[in-house]
């Protein structure tokens, strides 16, 4: 599967160029006004200085493209706008520049609000407190206000033509409270620097990664994203890993609701198909706090989606990519549908309308001739065709405004992105046997696999603010996908002793419709209540109509179908997952403190249904065999040289239904100035049923085999945060969490892996992993874009599951293993290189680094069949390590970032029977994305990703048994943004 | 209801005749009387074609023909009560023959269950349905050669098809090879759910017995989940000494005809017909013995006899190594085709005396894999005594040269070895069996004449039958042990 890793290599430019564009969508009005009104140099005369610590006062503002992150310089940092602003020629034009500052603190207030009292013009201040607005000349009054502060009003400010009038603005504390900064729904976490100020001011370690940083990367979805967050790390291109722990140790929330799986083979939410555009934020929580649903261990992955702009932006871009080992290369394909190209089936590949909805045998329901008849309606195409792969093309758009309703901001932000890439993988695949104590390869097979893929989709959210600090938002979100693949694989067949030619044809798309409704309401609360509460629901879909397989071996007058499971066949598969659910949480403040409880509730059922058909050798006519699939399988041989019939299993369906409820209350204790500490539990009741059976399996329905579990859990959490001066603190924290067993691991259907050639099944008797987590973090912020911090981490699993191999065959399932225990360390840090030397300035450097020694413990048999008991747990990385090097000159149109990852070896199959463990090799990925403004309003993007040409590798032993090129890839984009 | 008092009154008719056979042996019993009642036993003309053929050579002598048995009589098909199983067996049960018994989903029967199905009697297997006995439970099938016990396809004759139902599965705790350090490691058997530990077999008891299965054939079974995860005609897996598997036949089966993983159980009188797969197919470290074994292939069908010690350790123990004596290998003779008579690989042992091979068009014996090619130099992997005829594209190919790719075996000369006279094997010398290659009504009884009845050796005293002392699983000229049990229905 690890062929997703070059489909996640493909053209992620287009869409993050987008993000920039988008970034242009969201950037604060001050940042606006920067943009509109060109670099403010202060009048001197202005009065008011501001704060020394914000200070960009006295230099002029860099161009934003040129603004170094993470870790800029202070002086390029405030403003948040990277590519959509121009750099400006230093003419004044007139009006107000400011910062807005907590009175006690003198911290910078993040979006806090500036409106002209006269004309009703405001602004939003940025990361670091300071806003702009233009204005004519004339004498204003201003009003600021902030949340959990008093507002302030500044009146008989007077605006020269030609010159900027600068004020600070103090606003009081509301109340005595030193209360953590809460950011708003608005808020725009888009910037580094807002990510840190969060992650400072948060109970839990978390760390995150900005809609800016995202923009700098070749980054095209959430899943390329991730990997510069500490300890993330993407398996097979899409499956989230954090701290070394994936699939149902690491959730999802969009805006703080559950995602669901589009992909009932698979565990763990497919973060590629959210393209990064859409991104605000990607925040990771590795520890447990009680509002947080219990279902993670190592990590947790907050989504939040853009929130509104504050002006009129329209952006689109158009990019292309080439990639090295496909791009102008053969490629392999068949014929499809019309509509392939926007991820949907046309209908080419649908079951036939004549198809009944029973089984398909003739003998049992239906006659022979009726069996026949049904089977000539299916399309005839097995074919490969050759051709040569296009280019990738990207294209996104967006648009976004805030109105004024009444007084009341109504804003919205709409955006689309649409790509489509072509993937070769050519590979060798090996198959191991141990004999006389020696590892030896008993099979090598050649597989070619090429790969359409199309992701589009489309985010909008409204915000309404009915009142100053009561905010109502709809997000709704749609995304599609597919990938159309076709493979061949050649060789030496062990299994057979013979030469073997088998292929496939899959198409499979996926769809996923999500709404969301949240509100917030933090003034004029009864008790000073903040409210906040949310429903959503959502629809996933997954079709895999008509995969075809078929398998020929070598006879005597050539290749010869071998009819059997596997050839011959046609698989057609629907899974329709739905997830509705709400939560509602408050918080008290009592003084210093404060009290939050809150209810969560969700109901999720997912239904598959497939269906496997397949044709059979009835012939009397042995050189029969020797026809090419289309003339084998036509129709009018059916009945004659081929009996069609209905293979689908028991196992091939299943409903499953989940339903949580969950309760927390929490107290956030400020004891002492520099200690706080939160304490609280969440009780989560959950039951989880699958009952597995096909109505399509037996004209008498087999008994269906399922689970019905019950867990009700209780869930403490403490953290601890020790304030040990302005720019360090220590965290300390426990939490307990579980994981529960996806609905694929408990259904018993078997997946045919065509690639790995072997059948993945679920277990229904899987039980949920308990864990204990335990984290000690030590944290410095030098600055408010730099950070440097250590981190210890412990995790104990009980009974944790993992994929375990079943047979001598390498078949697969999944386990419950007795236990398991992690510890690790991560180190962080985020610098800028002008610290050494202000020639360094317009260097960043960002470096992460995560340790994990993870141990499981088994059972007596358990132990007996692995081939090595001393090992870690499946899929964790024993390290994984991320660099990032960004020269940004000011003054320049120019940027360039370096990045660097790549995560130590990890076991993907544990061995049994004197095979050895099967490694994922590490992988050092080393993109290079450079930027170029070319006018106001065009940017030219050019990345490069796997600039050190690696080849993806697992290993059993010192044998490779998979080795394929994902290519280097070039893209271009051109991006506008209004 | 009047379809069942008709039923009765039909088997007092067949009581009356001395005849107490089900339709697929005796069809024209119950064909006259009883066709009108549209029953799904309809098609007596398939299978009165190929009883006919069982007839013709009956006429030479059969062991024990119509009558003689004592016992209740059983009643056409028809008329039989037709009994659904649907859920796992936890009780002993006796099914008799006035029972028509069908499965209705993977039946397991757990310890320490015995089922005890009584000659005559009829299972039927619906879609995806199989009869499981689970380790320490019992299954007696105990027919006789004039009423064998009837395994087959639920659907009526003339749609029958492999892969109908999915067959006879005989779990026991004997030794396998899936083992470490020492300790034995269940196997799981294929084609059930991975999870479901019923499907567990393997453990210490050499002599774990699975029961009885003697006069008793299995049709139109299998099923092939995906593949190397199938159920088989008939599966042993773990089964013991002391587990009796004699007279059996499984015809037209998915995937392969019989399939033993592991265990020390030994098999006799078996014949396999048109399994899809390989005949015979052995892995897991299987050390019983066999004798009196007929294998006969049909379009399509892969190897006579693939014999595995264990795929991704070719070396663990205990390594297959059966001795088996009086086969008859029988192959398409096709060109087309490209069938073999036996492969041994990944590891396996054993020892072929007295046999027949002939009419594969590929090769005949093919060793392959380093492990396995050890054992024939330690005398543990042996083929003697063996006729081969008809074999290879031009019918005198005895051992297909192996190049490049194909050349699995570390340069194992199959054709020096065994082609060595130590071992007493001859080429091109025809066995003169009555009718080997035909599939509706095969004969694989050898001539008076036929050369099968020299060169052979004597089988040991111990279990075999010491008397066998041709080649192939039946005397030249003498009594065809094949006779009045098995069929040969095409479908």
């Amino acid at each position: 599967m690890s062929e997703h890793r070059t489909s996640s290599a493909r053209a992620a430019h287009c869409l993050v160029a987008s993000v920039c564009l988008f970034w242009g969508a969201s950037v604060s009005s001050a940042s606006a006004q920067d943009a509109d009104g060109g670099v403010a140099p202060p009048a001197s005369d202005a009065g008011i200085a501001p704060a020394a610590e914000t200070a960009p006062v006295s230099e002029p503002v860099p161009a934003p493209e040129s603004a170094p992150e993470p870790a800029a310089v202070h002086e390029s940092e405030h403003v948040s706008v990277p590519e959509s602003e121009p750099v400006a020629p230093a003419e004044v034009s007139s009006g107000i520049d400011g910062v807005v500052t907590d009175a006690e603190t003198h911290e910078p207030i993040i979006e806090g609000t500036v409106t002209v009292v006269q004309n009703g013009r405001r602004a939003t201040t940025d990361i670091d407190g300071i806003f702009a607005i233009d204005l004519p000349p004339g004498t204003y009054t201003l009003r600021s206000f902030y949340e959990l502060h008093q507002a302030a009003r500044v009146e008989n400010l007077t605006v020269r033509a030609g010159a900027r009038t600068r004020i600070e603005i103090a606003l009081e504390p509301d109340r005595e409270s030193t209360q953590e900064v809460v950011v708003t729904a608005r808020a725009d976490r888009s910037t580094a620097a807002t990510q840190l100020q969060i992650r400072r001011n948060a109970t839990s370690v978390q760390d995150a990664v900005s809609a800016q940083e995202i923009s700098r990367t070749p980054d095209a979805t959430a899943s390329d994203a991730v990997r510069r967050v500490v300890a993330a790390s993407i398996v097979d291109g899409q499956y989230l890993f954090v701290r070394g722990l994936g699939g149902r140790y690491t959730n999802v929330l969009l805006n703080g609701s559950p995602l669901p799986s589009t992909d009932p083979d698979l565990a763990g939410v497919q973060l590629d198909i959210f393209p990064a555009a859409l991104l605000d934020s990607l925040t990771i929580v590795k520890t447990f706090s009680p509002e947080l649903p219990g279902d993670f261990a190592g990590g947790l992955m907050l989504l939040d989606t853009r929130s509104y702009p504050e002006r009129f932006t329209a952006t689109t871009s158009i990019g292309t990519a080439f990639n090295t080992q496909s791009t102008f290369r053969s490629t392999l394909g068949y014929e499809g549908g019309s509509l392939d190209w926007l991820g949907i089936d046309d209908g080419t590949r649908a079951m036939p309308s004549g198809v009944p909805d029973v089984r398909v045998d003739a003998g049992r329901g239906l006659t022979s001739d009726q069996v026949n008849a049904i089977a000539r309606q299916f399309p005839n195409h097995w074919n490969v065709t050759r051709s040569t792969a296009l280019p990738d093309l990207t294209l996104n758009a967006s648009i976004g405004d805030t109105l004024d309703v009444g007084g009341h901001r109504l804003g919205y932000l709409v955006s689309f992105g649409y790509q489509a890439t072509t993937r070769t993988q050519i590979e060798t695949l090996r198959r191991l046997r141990v004999s006389g104590a020696q590892l030896e390869v008993a099979e090598s097979m050649q597989q070619e696999g090429a790969r359409q893929n199309v992701l589009w989709g489309a985010l909008g959210t409204l915000t309404y603010e009915p009142a100053h600090d009561h905010e109502i938002s709809l997000v709704a979100m749609y995304s599609r996908n597919s990938t159309d693949y076709t493979g061949l694989l050649t060789g030496l067949s062990e299994s057979e002793g013979l030469n073997v030619s088998a292929r496939r044809l899959q198409f499979v798309e996926r769809s996923l419709v999500f709404a969301q409704l949240l509100g917030d309401h933090h003034g004029n609360m009864p008790l000073d209540m903040r409210l906040r509460w949310q429903v959503y629901g959502s629809l996933a879909f997954r079709d895999e109509p008509d995969t075809r397989d078929v398998l020929y071996t070598q006879g005597p007058l050539g290749l010869q179908w071998k009819s059997g499971p596997g050839s011959g066949e046609r698989f057609y598969g629907s899974l329709l997952g739905r997830d509705v659910g709400g939560r509602l949480d408050l918080t008290f403040p009592i003084g210093a403190s404060d009290i939050r409880a809150g209810t969560y509730a969700r109901a999720t059922d997912r239904a598959f249904e497939s269906r496997r058909f397949a044709y059979d050798f009835r012939g009397s006519n042995s050189l029969d065999r020797y026809l090419g699939p289309e003339e084998l399988f036509s129709p009018d041989r059916v009945g004659s040289t081929t009996r069609f019939l209905e293979r689908t299993l028991a196992s091939d369906g299943y409903v499953s239904n989940q339903e949580l409820i969950a309760g927390y209350a929490m107290t956030d204790l400020h004891l002492a100035d520099p200690v706080r500490v939160v304490l609280g539990a969440r009780v989560e009741a959950a039951h989880q049923s699958l009952s597995s059976s096909s109505p399509f399996a037996s004209m008498t329905g087999p008994m269906p085999r399922g689970s019905d579990r019950d867990d009700v859990d209780v869930l403490p959490a403490a953290n601890a945060i020790f304030r040990l001066s302005e720019t360090m603190a220590i965290r300390a924290s426990y939490g307990a969490t579980v994981a529960r067993p996806q609905a694929r691991e408990l259904a018993p259907f078997v997946f045919a892996d065509f690639v790995r050639r072997r059948t993945v099944q679920g277990n229904p008797d899987l039980s949920r992993t308990f864990i204990h987590n335990a984290d000690v973090r030590w944290e410095l912020f030098p600055s408010e874009n730099e950070v440097v911090s250590a981190s210890l981490f412990y995790k104990n699993f009980r009974h944790p599951i993992e994929q375990t191999i079943l047979d001598d065959n390498g078949n697969i399932t999944f386990q419950n293993v007795d236990g398991a225990t992690n510890y690790g360390a991560e180190l962080e840090a985020r610098l800028s290189l002008g610290r050494i030397t202000r020639a360094l300035d317009a260097f960043t450097f960002g470096t992460n680094f995560t340790f994990v020694y993870s141990r499981v413990s088994l059972s007596p048999e358990q132990r007996a069949v692995a081939t090595n008991s001393d090992r870690a747990l499946a899929g964790q990385s024993p390290w994984v390590a991320n660099l990032s090097l960004g020269l940004s000159p000011h003054d320049s149109p120019f940027s360039t970032f370096l990045y660097y990852n790549v995560f130590g070896p990890r076991i993907q199959d544990v061995g049994s029977l004197g095979l050895p463990d099967v490694y994922e090799r590490p992988f050092h990925q080393l993109d290079l994305v450079m930027s170029y403004r070319l006018t106001e309003h065009f940017t030219l993007r050019v990345t490069a990703k796997n600039l050190l040409f690696q080849t993806v590798g697992v290993e059993q032993g010192d044998v490779a048994i998979r080795e394929f090129n994902p290519g280097t890839t070039f893209a271009i984009k051109l991006g506008w943004t209004d | 209801m009047g379809r069942k008092q008709l039923g009765l009154f039909l088997a007092l008719v067949v009581a009356a005749s001395g005849c107490s056979d089900s339709e697929d042996v005796m069809p024209g019993i119950d064909g006259g009387g009883d066709s009108g009642t549209g029953n799904i036993d309809s098609g007596p003309g398939t299978d009165l074609g190929v009883d006919l053929g069982i007839a013709t050579d009956g006429g030479m002598s059969i062991d024990s023909g119509p009558g003689t048995d004592a016992g209740p009589e059983c009643p056409a098909l028809s008329a039989r009560t037709v009994v659904t199983i649907s859920a796992e067996i936890t009780e002993s049960a006796t099914w008799t023959c006035n029972n028509l018994y069908v499965l209705n989903d993977l039946i397991f029967v757990r310890s320490p269950a015995v089922i005890t199905i009584e000659p005559g009697t009829i299972v039927q297997g619906n879609d995806l349905s199989a009869l499981i006995m689970t380790p320490g439970s019992r299954l007696v099938a105990d027919g006789t050669a004039s009423r064998p016990i009837l395994f087959t396809s639920s659907k009526s004759a003339g749609e029958r098809s492999h892969g109908d139902w999915g067959g006879l599965v005989m779990l026991g705790n004997a030794p396998i090879n899936l083992q470490s350090e020492g300790a034995p490691v269940r196997g799981q058997v294929e084609g059930i759910d991975a999870s479901d530990m019923r499907g567990q077999y393997g453990g210490s008891d050499a002599t774990s017995s699975c029961g009885t299965l003697r006069y008793a054939r299995i049709e139109f079974a299998g099923y092939a989940i995906a593949v190397d995860n199938e159920l088989n005609g008939l599966t042993l897996a773990g089964c013991g000494s002391d587990t009796i598997i004699d007279y059996v036949q499984v015809h037209r089966g998915d995937d392969d005809g019989v399939e033993i993983f592991g265990g020390t159980v030994d098999i006799k009188h078996i014949v396999i017909t048109g399994a899809l797969d390989d005949c015979l197919d052995w892995d897991q470290g299987w050390t019983g013995r066999g004798q009196f074994i007929i294998a006969q292939q049909h379009s399509g069908s892969e190897t006579g006899i693939e014999a595995d010690n264990n795929r991704s350790n070719n070396d663990l123990t205990p390594r297959s190594a059966p001795t088996l004596w009086n086969v008859t290998l029988v192959g398409t003779n096709n060109s087309a085709e490209a069938q073999f008579a036996a492969d041994f690989r990944r590891g396996t042992a054993g020892l072929l005396h007295n046999v027949i091979m002939m009419g594969f068009p590929r090769t005949s014996v093919d060793v392959r894999d380093a492990s396995s090619v050890a054992q024939t130099a330690s005398g543990a992997l042996d083929v003697t005594n063996a006729m081969f005829f008809q074999v290879g594209a031009d019918g005198m190919t005895y051992f297909a040269t192996e190049e490049g790719d194909a050349d699995n075996d570390a340069s194992f000369d199959e054709s020096a070895f065994f082609m060595s006279s130590t071992r007493m094997n001859t080429f091109g010398t025809d066995p003169m069996l009555g009718a080997p290659y035909n599939i509706a009504a095969p004969n694989f009884a050898p001539a008076a004449a036929s050369a099968a009845g020299s060169s052979a050796a004597t089988p040991p005293s111990t279990f075999f039958d010491a008397t066998a002392t041709y080649r192939g699983a039946i005397a030249p000229g003498g009594s065809d042990w094949t006779s009045g049990w098995t069929a040969y229905p095409e479908n």
